[in-house]
C-alpha cells in the first residue's frame, strides 16, 4: 500500500480504559458502535412487546392484556422502533462509516458527535423510566400520540409527559448528528473526493442528514405545543377554546412522511455498496440515483397530507397530495430499476449479504406498492387505520429497512471486528427472518381488507378469517423473533471465533476497506489516492480504472 | 467577495451554525405559523393582538436585536484583523443590546400580565406567549454562548477558532435578528393594522 499519499495526524484526545472509555470516547467508530449496540438493545425490548401484542391477538377473546396495557403496549413499540431503533442504527452506521468513506480522521465535531449519542441515549432511558414514575404507566396514545387523545383530560398521566420529553431529546440528540454529518461531508472528505466521486451511501446519508435538519423541528415544535396544553393549560388543540386537533395532524405528518424517509434513505445506500460489490458491476446509472434522492427529499416535503385524507379537506388538497403522493414512486422506482439493472449479468456473489439485499429489492418493492395504493383516496378511506396499513410499514420499515441493515452488518461487520460473521449461521437466520416476516406481516393485508382495525386488542370469535390469519401472523412473529435470536448469537460467536476477515474480504472498492479491519484510531495510515468513485479498484486495475482524466491515474507515490 | 459565501470558503463552525439556523428557523416557523393561522380565525375567543400589543413600543425596543446584526459583524471584522480588544468590545456590545431587547420583552410580558393576558386566557395568549418566549429563549442563549465565546478569547487569544466563533456568532445573530423581523411583522404590525 505505498501509493497512499496524504498522511493523516494522530488523535490527540486522552484515552481511557474500561468502561470510562465508553463514557468518554469521541472516536466516530465507536460512537458508530455505541448507536448499533443501543439500538439492537431496543429493539430486543420493542420486539419482546410486539410478542406480546402478536399473543394477544393470536385467538379471540384473549386474556392477556388488558385494553389499557395494550395501548401502552403498541405505543412503546411503535415510538421505540421509529426512534429509538431504526433512525439511530442507520445513524450508527453513518456515524461508523461516512469518514471511513470520504477518508476523514474523524466526524467534524467530535464532540458534538458524543453529545448526540448521549442526549439520544438519555430519551430512550427516560421513555421506559415512565413504567416507573408515569403515575399511571407509560403513554398509551400511541407512536403518533394524535391530540386530543394526548391532551391533559384524556391522557392525565405523566406518562405521556415521558413520552415528549423522550422524543424532544432524541430530537436534539438526532438533529445535531445530522448538522455533524452534512458539515463532515462538505468540509472533511480527502483530497480528489468531489461530490461525483462520493460513494452512493454517502450520498444518501447527505440527504438524510439534510431531511432529519428541516424535519425534525415541525415534530419539536408539536411536542412543545402539545405540553403547552397539557401543563400549561394552553389552547393549540383545544376545540373548544378555538384550538385545532387537525393542525396537531398537518404538523406531525409534516415530519413523519420525511420522516419514513430518514428512515430508508441510509438503507438505499447501504444497498447501493453491497449490490455492486457482490455483483461486481459500478451501481447502475450512479447519477440517477442521486438525482433520485434529492428528488425524494425534495418531495418527501409535499406528500403529508395522505396521512389525512380521511380529515375533512377540501377536494384540491385530495388532487394534489394524491399525486404527489404517486409522484415520488417515480424515483423511488428508479431505484429499484437501478439496483436490478446492477444486479444483470453481474458476476453475483451470493453472500448472506447478497441474500438479504435481494430480499430486500422485492420486499421493499412490495411494501412501496401498497404505499402508492394509499395515494389514492378512496382506497384509503377504505383501508385507513386497518391492518393493512400496518402491513404496508412494517413492509417499508422491516421488509426494507432492517432487511437492509442486515445486509449491511453482513458486510460491513468484518470491518467494525476484524471477523466474519458465521455465513452457515447467517444463512439459517436469513431463511427463518424471510419465513417469518412473510409469514407475520403478508396475512396482515388479508386482516386489513377483511376490517381489522389496527390497535383493537381483541376480536370476536365469528369475524370472517380473522382468527386463522392472526394466528399464522403470531406463528410467523415467533418464527421472527427466533432468527433475530440466530443473528446475536451469530454477532457474539463470530466475534469471539470467526474466522479472521483481512482487510477487504469482499473485494470492495470504497476507502473503508483501505485501512485495516478494524481501523486503527486515526481511520488509515496514509489515504489512497482519489481518481474515481472506486478508488480500491483504481489501485489495483489502473487499465480499467473508472472515470480518470488523463495525468490523474493513481500514478505510484509516496508520501 | 462571491468565494466567501461558497461551502468551501465556509469553516466548519460557520457551516454548523447555518445549519443550526435552519433548523431553529424551521421550529420557530412553525410557532409562528400556528400564530398566523389562529389569528386568522375569526371570531376570537378571549382577548386579540389588536387590543393588547404596543407595535411602537414594541418596535423602540426591537431596535436593538436588529443592530446586533451591525455589532457582531464589526466583532467579526476585528476578529479576522486581529484587534482583539475592539472585536471584545463589539461583542461585550452586541450582548448588551441583546439584553436591552429581552427587558423590553419583559416589561411587555408584565404589561399584558398586567391585563390578565396569559397563555391560557385565550388563542392569542397562548400563541404569542409560545412564539415571542421561544424567540427570546434563541436571543438569552446567544448571549450565553457569546459571554462564552469572550471568556475563551479572553484566555487564548484570537486564533483561527475564535475566529471562527466569532464569524458563526455573527450568522446567529442576524438569524435571530432576522427572525424577528418576521415576528414583528405577523404578531405585532398586523395587529396594528387590524
Amino acid at each position: 500500500m505505498s501509493t497512499f499519499t496524504a498522511a493523516v495526524p494522530k488523535p490527540d484526545s486522552v484515552k481511557h480504559h474500561g468502561l470510562l472509555h465508553w463514557f468518554t470516547t469521541l472516536d466516530h467508530k465507536e460512537i458508530g458502535k455505541l448507536y448499533m449496540v443501543t439500538s439492537l438493545f431496543w429493539f430486543v425490548v420493542a420486539g419482546c412487546l410486539a410478542l406480546a401484542m402478536r399473543v394477544q391477538l393470536a385467538r379471540p377473546n384473549a386474556p392477556y392484556l388488558s385494553p389499557t396495557t395494550y395501548n401502552q403496549t403498541f405505543t412503546l413499540h411503535g415510538t421505540t422502533m421509529i426512534f429509538f431503533v431504526v433512525v439511530p442504527v442507520l445513524l450508527g452506521f453513518s456515524v461508523y462509516f461516512v469518514p471511513l468513506m470520504i477518508g476523514a480522521r474523524d466526524m467534524a465535531f467530535p464532540r458534538l458527535n458524543s453529545l448526540g449519542y448521549w442526549v439520544f441515549a438519555l430519551g430512550g432511558f427516560l421513555l421506559y423510566m415512565s413504567y416507573l414514575f408515569g403515575g399511571g404507566g407509560p403513554p398509551d396514545a400511541g407512536w403518533f400520540s394524535y391530540a386530543p387523545l394526548s391532551d391533559w383530560p384524556y391522557s392525565a398521566a405523566y406518562g405521556q409527559d415521558y413520552w415528549s420529553l423522550a422524543l424532544l431529546l432524541n430530537g436534539i440528540g438526532t438533529t445535531s448528528t445530522g448538522i455533524n454529518l452534512i458539515v463532515t461531508i462538505f468540509k472533511e472528505r480527502t483530497i480528489g473526493m468531489t461530490l461525483k466521486r462520493m460513494p452512493m451511501f454517502v450520498w444518501m446519508v447527505l440527504v438524510n442528514a439534510f431531511l432529519i435538519v428541516i424535519s425534525i423541528p415541525p415534530l419539536n415544535a408539536t411536542i412543545v405545543m402539545l405540553e403547552a396544553d397539557r401543563r400549561l393549560n394552553a389552547h393549540f388543540f383545544r376545540d373548544a377554546f378555538g384550538g385545532s386537533p387537525i393542525l396537531y395532524q398537518h404538523y406531525f405528518w409534516l415530519f413523519g412522511h420525511p420522516e419514513v424517509y430518514i428512515m430508508i434513505l441510509p438503507a438505499w445506500g447501504m444497498i447501493s455498496e453491497l449490490v455492486p460489490v457482490f455483483s461486481r458491476k459500478q451501481l447502475f446509472g450512479f447519477v440517477y440515483v442521486a438525482a433520485a434522492s434529492v428528488a425524494i427529499g425534495f418531495l418527501s416535503y409535499g406528500v403529508w397530507v395522505h396521512h389525512m385524507f380521511v380529515t375533512p379537506l377540501p377536494r384540491p388538497m385530495w388532487l394534489i397530495f394524491s399525486a404527489s403522493s404517486m409522484l415520488i414512486a417515480v424515483p423511488t422506482g428508479i431505484k429499484v430499476f437501478a439496483w436490478t439493472a446492477t444486479m444483470w449479468r453481474g458476476t453475483i456473489r451470493l453472500t448472506t449479504s447478497m441474500y438479504f439485499a435481494i430480499a430486500f429489492v422485492l420486499q421493499f418493492t412490495l411494501g412501496g406498492l401498497s404505499g402508492v395504493m394509499f395515494g389514492t383516496v378512496p382506497i384509503d378511506w377504505q383501508l385507513t387505520d386497518t391492518y393493512f396499513v400496518v402491513a404496508h410499514f412494517h413492509y417499508v420499515l422491516f421488509g426494507g429497512t432492517v432487511f437492509a441493515v442486515l445486509a449491511g452488518l453482513y458486510y460491513w461487520y468484518p470491518k467494525i471486528t476484524g471477523k466474519l460473521l458465521g455465513e452457515r449461521l447467517g444463512m439459517a437466520q436469513f431463511w427463518g427472518t424471510v419465513i417469518g416476516f412473510n409469514m407475520t406481516f403478508f396475512v396482515q393485508h388479508f386482516l386489513g381488507i377483511y376490517g381489522m382495525r389496527r390497535r383493537v386488542y381483541t376480536y370476536a370469535p365469528g369475524m370472517p378469517y380473522w382468527a386463522p390469519l392472526n394466528m399464522v401472523s403470531t406463528i410467523g412473529a415467533f418464527i421472527l423473533a427466533g432468527s433475530m435470536l440466530l443473528l446475536i448469537i451469530n454477532i457474539f460467536r463470530s466475534r469471539k471465533h470467526g474466522a479472521i476477515a483481512g482487510d477487504n474480504p469482499w473485494d470492495g472498492w470504497t476507502l473503508e476497506w483501505a485501512t485495516t479491519s478494524p481501523p486503527p484510531e486515526e481511520n488509515f495510515k496514509m489515504v489512497p489516492p482519489i481518481t474515481g468513485r472506486r478508488p480500491l479498484w483504481d489501485y489495483r486495475h489502473p487499465e480499467q480504472a473508472d472515470d480518470i482524466n488523463p495525468g490523474e491515474a493513481p500514478i505510484l507515490r509516496q508520501p | 467577495m462571491p468565494s466567501e459565501i461558497s461551502i468551501e470558503a465556509t469553516d466548519k463552525t460557520t457551516l454548523g451554525t447555518l445549519l443550526l439556523t435552519l433548523s431553529e428557523g424551521v421550529f420557530l416557523a412553525m410557532l409562528t405559523f400556528a400564530y398566523f393561522f389562529f389569528q386568522g380565525q375569526k371570531p376570537q375567543v378571549g382577548p386579540t393582538a389588536a387590543g393588547s400589543l404596543e407595535p411602537v413600543w414594541t418596535g423602540i425596543f426591537s431596535a436593538p436585536l436588529w443592530a446586533t446584526t451591525y455589532t457582531s459583524w464589526r466583532a467579526m471584522l476585528n476578529m479576522r484583523a486581529r484587534s482583539v480588544d475592539t472585536a471584545k468590545r463589539w461583542s461585550w456590545l452586541t450582548v448588551l443590546l441583546a439584553f436591552v431587547f429581552l427587558c423590553g420583552q419583559g416589561k411587555e410580558w408584565s404589561d399584558l400580565a398586567d391585563k390578565r393576558i396569559t397563555i391560557e386566557s385565550g388563542l392569542f395568549g397562548t400563541t404569542y406567549f409560545m412564539v415571542t418566549g421561544f424567540h427570546d429563549l434563541h436571543v438569552f442563549m446567544g448571549m450565553v454562548v457569546s459571554m462564552i465565546v469572550l471568556y475563551v478569547i479572553a484566555r487564548h487569544g484570537a486564533g483561527e477558532g475564535q475566529i471562527h466563533a466569532v464569524t458563526a456568532l455573527w450568522v446567529y445573530w442576524t438569524f435571530m435578528a432576522s427572525f424577528w423581523v418576521v415576528i414583528y411583522t405577523v404578531v405585532y404590525l398586523w395587529s396594528a393594522v387590524s
